[in-house]
């Protein structure tokens, strides 16, 4: 009975680490995206204006990694719905890095505005991206058979019972 | 993709192969967000720290015994201009505009009111003081680089001749007469000048397109002004 409890709580704390980990992997596409959108020319790659295939090329991709790795579809849109407000903080964190050097002429409650209000086209089409690729993934994973450490050593398990 | 020993068919696979290939493109949008966050810092440190200041030296050449302009004299303004870059920007002088002003004395005391009508006019605590425009000139600079961390002092000369401009020249010998009769030196009028500088920042892409908004088409340049313009 406890050692049950404790896989379970094991098998649980692996899902939520899994979960924050994608989250954070799909809110670094978000914000980078956002940032480089709202400064094309000043970020890398630098370019006049913003380049939509950068910026689709990332989300899409980072959605299908996503997808790749993620094991329920309960799971999986949990993690693209945590993602956007991670990007808008990566976004935001990415804008306020020249308060490092001393020099920053702008209130950071502007640059919040600033970053939310020019990146708001971002995490709009972010989030059905991210559920579309992140299902594609998931589809792709199951084409492949891909499993997790967790599924191997649970299925070991169950075999020695 | 790694086949492992599974009990439920020979079709599953670990999927460690791909969180290694996230973990390459996590390590990949990183770098690429750092390197992004450190170019905007640079241009942000760029637009807060660059400095410019300016002296001018007024020459008059071809003058009569006490130091007025004769008809076929000139009278050059020698700006030199200092672009102080503290930044790691490599900076690339694009624009100057320029605007020099004399006194105007003969139209202050009211021997001249047509030109006293056209002056420029500066108020001080005790009246109006009225100024004659020499020079209002705007040119494109080209390669003239500020090269990170240091400051560069360019020289622009401005001459004004008859045959540049007959009505501004006279304008100026009368004006050199005045004071030379008054004050005893020719130049000894208030000399008021105006510098606007536009600055390109090297390395980043200047958008085009006029549905561009305007940071961004703003971000890659940086405007300083010094001195008064009596003209705004």
């Amino acid at each position: 009975m406890a050692s049950t409890l404790r896989v379970d709580l094991s098998d649980r704390a692996a899902r939520l680490v899994r979960v924050a980990l994608l989250s954070g992997f799909l809110g670094l596409a978000v914000g980078y995206t956002a940032f480089t959108s709202i400064f094309p020319n000043v970020t890398l790659p630098a370019s006049e204006e913003p380049s939509l295939v950068l910026i689709l090329g990332v989300l899409v991709a980072s959605g299908l990694l996503a997808g790749l790795m993620t094991e329920d579809v309960r799971m999986g849109v949990i993690q693209v719905f945590l993602s956007i407000p991670l990007g808008l903080i990566i976004a935001f964190a990415l804008a306020l890095s020249p308060v490092l050097t001393g020099f920053l002429v702008v209130q950071a409650d502007d640059i919040f505005s600033f970053v939310t209000r020019l990146g708001l086209p971002i995490y709009l089409i972010a989030l059905p991206i991210y559920i579309i690729t992140v299902l594609v993934g998931m589809l792709l994973r199951e084409r492949f058979g891909l499993r997790s450490r967790s599924y191997f050593s649970a299925s070991s398990t169950e075999r020695r019972k | 993709m790694t086949e492992r020993s599974n009990p439920f068919g020979p079709h599953n696979r670990s999927d460690r192969p791909v969180w290694l290939f996230a973990a390459a493109i996590t390590t990949v949008l990183i770098a690429l967000a750092i390197g992004s966050a450190l170019t905007y810092g640079s241009v942000v440190v760029a637009q807060a720290t660059v400095s410019i200041s300016s002296v001018t030296t007024l020459t008059l050449q071809g003058t009569n015994p006490n130091g007025t302009l004769t008809a076929d004299g000139s009278f050059t303004a020698t700006l030199s201009l200092t672009v102080d870059n503290p930044s790691s920007r490599v900076l690339r002088l694009q624009l100057l505009a320029f605007s020099g002003w004399v006194e105007d004395g003969p139209a202050s005391v009211g021997l001249n009111e047509t030109r006293r009508l056209q002056d420029d006019r500066l108020l001080a605590g005790t009246g109006t003081r009225y100024f004659c425009r020499v020079f209002g000139e705007s040119r494109e600079v080209a390669g003239s680089v500020v090269p990170p961390a240091s400051a560069v002092a360019f020289v622009f000369p401005y001459t004004l001749t008859r045959v540049v401009n007959a009505n501004r020249f006279d304008a100026v010998r009368n004006i050199t007469q005045y004071w030379a009769s008054t004050a005893g030196s020719a130049t000894a009028g208030t000399w008021i000048r105006w510098v606007r500088v536009h600055l390109v920042i090297e390395g980043v892409p200047v958008a085009s397109s006029p549905t561009a908004a305007p940071h961004i088409t703003t971000i890659g340049t940086i405007e300083r002004m010094d001195g008064v313009n009596l003209a705004s």
